[in-house]
């Protein structure tokens, strides 16, 4: 019987425990109820994404005269925050909606960083000369097209202390597409999202 | 005689109840959502879709702030290609907007493709948190 008391107050605390845990749920990106956070989440990205993507459409600067898609390339993104964040999770969203539109080609030959490079590029044109190879089907030279814009851009995280001691977070999203053939910049944005919080929240 | 006064009472009385309803009536397009929740509290006018500098259609809307304090309010366009389909895109997350008393509220959004050609515009009160 004494034996039996420490069991049950083992079983007892640990479904005390058990309750009070927030169980695991998961969340419709379009119709998220949660509460905003200070950190930068896949809303703010989303949302950095669509006011850029919006800008870029309007400007009318993807629609070639000749009705040809341009090749574009991903450069550098640097993430200028105190987060640790992919900034391929923007890119991604802004290539995607890019190619989708039909005005635009991406190419896996060149970019920035090699998490955008496709190695199957070269390593197809490694086995030229390769009798083990039908050489008919090897990328033969001169096929490879160059790109004719390039985007880069930056995210910075700005801190700010209000009077009252609070912390405001300020999210800047850079994005800017040069020109290869001349250098000009072609379009460029920058997209604010501030937010506000207690002064002992981390960002990270 | 007397059925000629009620009768005539009867439609002076209908054409002025219908007056009254019909001035305060918001301005309804079919393509335009507004939830429950924000009621006559605000009203999108003026909802247009033209090309500016683009091949893509840009969408225009105001929206009316009809009270005497801040409302806070989310928006999303839906774009349709020509057979009616939904044109998933980025473009159409939900976006934070607020207007402040009596104030109209210029809204643009443009168009993920040249295959878009209609929309659907959904407004509904700002999620709890997301703005100030």
């Amino acid at each position: 019987m004494n034996k039996l008391i420490p069991v049950c107050a083992i079983v007892a605390v640990s479904a005390v425990f058990a309750g009070c845990t927030t169980p695991t749920t998961r969340v419709d990106p379009m119709n998220d109820r949660g509460p905003q956070v200070a950190g930068m989440d896949y809303r703010d990205v989303q949302e950095a994404a669509r006011v850029m993507l919006d800008s870029l459409f309007r400007s009318g600067r993807l629609d070639r005269p000749d009705g040809q898609a341009y090749v574009m390339t991903v450069g550098k993104v640097k993430n200028d925050t105190m987060q640790r964040f992919d900034t391929d999770i923007l890119t991604s969203y802004i290539t995607e909606e890019l190619m989708n539109s039909g005005k635009i080609m991406v190419t896996s030959a060149m970019a920035a960083s090699a998490d955008n490079r496709d190695e199957m590029v070269n390593a197809v044109r490694s086995v030229r000369g390769n009798a083990e190879f039908n050489q008919g089907t090897v990328a033969r030279s001169g096929q490879l097209v160059a790109p004719t814009h390039s985007v880069f851009g930056k995210i910075i995280q700005r801190e700010v202390r209000m009077d009252n001691g609070d912390k405001q977070i300020e999210y800047y999203f850079q994005l800017r597409i040069t020109e290869l053939a001349t250098g000009l910049q072609w379009w460029q944005k920058q997209h604010l999202i501030p937010k506000r919080t207690d002064a002992r929240t981390p960002t990270w | 005689m007397k059925c000629f006064k009620t009768v005539a009472c009867m439609i002076a009385f209908a054409a002025a109840a219908v007056g009254c309803v019909s001035y305060h009536t918001p301005p309804q397009d079919r393509r335009v959502t507004v939830s429950p929740e924000l009621g006559t509290r605000v009203w999108v006018t003026d909802v247009r879709l033209a090309k500016a500098n683009s091949q893509q259609y840009t969408l225009q809307a105001n929206v009316v702030n009809n009270t005497s304090g801040v409302v806070r309010m989310e928006y999303r366009v839906v774009w349709l290609d020509a057979n009616g389909m939904e044109l998933p895109s980025v473009l159409s997350t939900w976006h934070p907007i607020s207007a402040v008393e009596r104030e109209i509220v210029g809204l643009a959004a443009t168009a993920p493709t040249p295959e878009a050609v209609d929309f659907r515009f959904y407004l509904q009160a700002a999620r709890p948190g997301l703005l100030n």
